[in-house]
């Protein structure tokens, strides 16, 4: 049987790796698949607590399926964003986007 | 099961309003058709506040202990539906231009308000991203409503790409939480929380995470990136909307989170609190300063008002929670209000520059003296809503012994005096560049007698809502 | 070791390098199919941890729709070479700094999550996935989260549309 903690562990890491994605990738569609890295990283968390801590309730895998669908409404609206930004100025990268000062 | 619908009533008749627009878009011919759609629309809107004034007094929670309705919840929507009827009709103007899609505009400013009841409402966490996702993904559209102007399109952008990291962190803090107790309902989190220490170092990441989620949503430091730069590009009356109405129901959802879920963390989160309202209140005065577009400056200067409000988070207790329901009722009179005059302006001179605003005072006297009113209530002059609003927070702050906090507080709003009287000088100092008169839109002067009747009335005679914010607005959680 | 143990191991070390290899490459057509991997091997740890349907939900929904739709949008947007063909970085300048950020975000969770005790259930992980069940506690406790969810995938759908329309 493998640890409750290894899924949590595994799962930081991955939040992690998304972070940095977000943080340091321009192209906005690289960016739009690290935050996905991350949603993925909160569902095996929320996962992993379902099986281990509440399996007769099954809250988190709930969770998982209202997070996935809301999550692809998400990444529907970024694409169309994206797209929008592509069609005015045709780049798709977040640092050239930069009428407005940060 | 069906005695709970009653409660659900003013959120179905919402959801009805935002299909029935849809619906309205394709029957309708193109003559009027914006100002129909918004009439509909405002009247749906203000029929479901007065179903919630109506539940006014009930306590319940419906749905498998899903959704709260306590006063404290009923009076922040019926705020959230009347300013939410009002953006509407601000909006006409704007959606009369030809192909600007008035059906789709209605219809995501009346989704939106549907996440807001949700958020305001909502007694699980599940509860409250689902509805703070609804709120969310129609406003970042609106801002980028103007597709032909990369302004517009680029503060989507921002506001989706800082929208979604912080919900992820949220997320990240929620499934932090639920290891901890299981659950992700907020009564059985507190009740859990008992048997849990409370220095447990997750419990307060998790706790951490969350608020920051929420905070996002209401613009304080340092989760307010978005909020200059999505105020500056997202058309004027969709800035009125983000600037006043969702941060009422960001507020409600973190009070409700810290009230009902955290009691036992009372320590941690008020200093939380604290520190964010110092953050907030010196950032936004400061970066507001040097601004140039009142756009931004009102971002700014919004964002120190969400400062002042977070003062009440930071003192827990009855008076303090009915100061920032009055603090927030004023804001979103004050805020919409002088948004109202920023589209009145910049319908005549097509920019946001604060220079635009040069000789209002004698090519519109009455515009320029409502805009003096809006600012020095924002100021917190007395004899306006924010007056009052300032004194409630501040007071509650010293009764707790919180001296400091309001000192801090006192000290910002003489600060904001430099960049409002910045304002006011351009006005009434500064020779106009056009000397003909402006025309305003019917529409318009309605917005603003309303605004300013709210502004006034908050100030000279606040006592009945200050009465109702003290004893009515109470938290089920404290029953 | 056991054989849940080892298909862990195996499959958190395809998942993390995937996920590395997303965030580190310059090709932004090998990340989305890395993308697609990294979901599946997801959907696997959902099996591991016997929640068949929320995998087989995985599978179409991460792995299927959102990796097609990011394809869409590369096909359409042309975004990793010029007109003149010479390529665009797809990093800023900023990759010390994030590092940083992501490492200081790792180093806290870490030693926050590392030594804590979970209130592990004594059955677990004994995982009903039942969908019938799951579907009865939909439709009786998340009743409101479920219609909440539907006017988000109606809003986001009639958002799109106005967004990405063109304009005749």
């Amino acid at each position: 049987m493998v640890p409750l903690q290894y899924y949590i562990i595994m799962s930081a890491i991955l939040f992690t790796i998304g972070i940095y994605g977000v943080l340091a990738r321009r192209n906005a569609i690289l960016v739009l698949l690290s935050v996905e890295i991350m949603f993925n990283a909160v569902n095996i968390n929320f996962m992993a607590f379902s099986a281990y801590i509440t399996p007769a309730t099954m809250v988190g895998q709930i969770y998982t399926i209202f997070a996935v669908a809301s999550g692809a409404a998400e990444i529907g609206i970024g694409l169309a964003i994206i797209l929008l930004i592509y069609r005015g100025r045709e780049t798709v990268n977040v640092d050239e986007v930069n009428m407005l000062k940060w | 099961m069906a005695r709970e619908f009653i409660y659900l009533v003013p959120e179905i008749i919402v959801l009805a309003t935002a299909l029935g627009v849809l619906v309205l878009d394709l029957v309708l011919g193109a003559k009027r058709k914006p100002l129909i759609l918004a009439l509909a629309s405002v009247a749906g809107l203000l029929a479901a506040a007065g179903f919630t004034a109506n539940l006014m007094g009930q306590r319940a929670i419906v749905m498998a202990d899903m959704f709260v309705i306590d006063s404290f919840g009923l009076v922040l929507k019926v705020v959230i539906l009347v300013g939410a009827a009002l953006s509407v009709l601000l909006a006409v103007g704007f959606l009369e231009r030809p192909k600007s899609h008035p059906g789709e505009y209605d219809f995501l400013i009346v989704a939106s308000t549907l996440g807001m009841m949700v958020m305001t409402g909502s007694n699980n966490l599940l509860l409250a991203f689902l509805g703070i996702q609804l709120t969310s993904i129609p406003l970042y559209i609106l801002a980028g409503f103007k597709r032909n102007d990369s302004k517009s399109s680029e503060a989507a952008l921002k506001y989706f790409l800082l929208g979604v990291l912080t919900a992820a962190l949220m997320l990240y803090g929620m499934s932090l939480l639920y290891g901890l107790t299981g659950t992700l309902n907020l009564t059985t989190i507190a009740a859990r929380l008992g048997g849990i220490k409370t220095n447990d170092p997750v419990l307060f990441l998790g706790m951490v995470f969350i608020i920051a989620g929420f905070s996002f949503k209401i613009a304080a430091v340092p989760f307010h990136f978005w909020a200059p730069d999505v105020y500056e590009g997202s058309p004027t009356c969709v800035t009125a909307f983000i600037s006043a109405v969702p941060k009422i129901a960001g507020f409600a959802v973190l009070l409700r989170l810290v009230y009902t879920a955290f009691p036992a963390l009372t320590p941690q989160w008020t200093g939380l609190m604290a520190l964010m309202a110092v953050l907030t209140m010196v950032t936004g005065n400061i970066m507001a300063i040097p601004q140039k577009d009142i756009k931004r400056m009102l971002a700014f200067s919004g964002i120190a008002h969400v400062g002042y409000a977070l003062i009440a988070l930071a003192v827990p207790g009855q008076n303090a929670m009915g100061a920032l329901v009055f603090y927030l009722l004023a804001y979103s009179a004050m805020t919409a209000g002088a948004f109202t005059i920023v589209v009145a302006v910049g319908r005549v001179s097509h920019e946001h520059q604060i220079t635009s605003f040069a000789g209002l005072g004698t090519r519109a006297p009455v515009l320029a003296a409502a805009m003096t009113v809006f600012l020095l209530s924002m100021l917190g002059f007395p004899l306006t809503a924010g007056f009052t609003g300032k004194f409630l927070v501040f007071s509650a702050a010293i009764e707790k012994h919180y001296v400091w906090l309001a000192l801090i507080g006192v000290i910002n709003s003489v600060i904001s005096l430099y960049y409002y009287f910045g304002v006011v000088r351009q006005m009434y100092l500064t020779p106009a560049r056009a000397t003909t008169k402006m025309q305003v839109s019917g529409l318009v002067w309605l917005l603003i007698a309303i605004a300013l009747t709210v502004t006034f009335a908050l100030g000279i005679y606040p006592e009945p809502v200050i009465n109702l914010t003290r004893h009515l607005v109470v938290l089920f959680a404290r029953f | 070791m056991s054989g849940q143990l080892l298909a862990f191991w195996a499959l958190s070390f395809v998942i993390l390098s995937g996920a590395l290899y997303i965030v580190m490459t310059k090709n932004i057509m090998h990340a989305v199919f890395m993308h697609l991997l990294t979901m599946s091997m997801i959907a696997a740890v959902y099996g591991l941890l016997h929640a068949d349907f929320m995998a087989a939900m995985q599978v179409l929904i991460y792995a299927g729709a959102v990796t097609a739709m990011v394809v869409f949008a590369l096909m359409l947007t042309k975004s990793q070479s010029r007109p003149d063909g010479a390529g665009i970085a797809v990093d800023n300048q900023q990759r010390g700094a994030s590092f940083l950020t992501a490492a200081g975000f790792l180093a806290v969770v870490i030693y926050v999550l590392v030594p804590q005790k979970w209130a592990v259930h004594e059955a677990a992980p004994v995982v009903k996935s039942d969908v019938a069940a799951m579907g009865a506690i939909i439709f009786k406790s998340y009743i409101l989260p479920f219609e909440v969810i539907s006017v988000i995938l109606l809003a986001a759908l009639i958002g799109v549309i106005v967004l990405a329309r063109k304009e005749d």
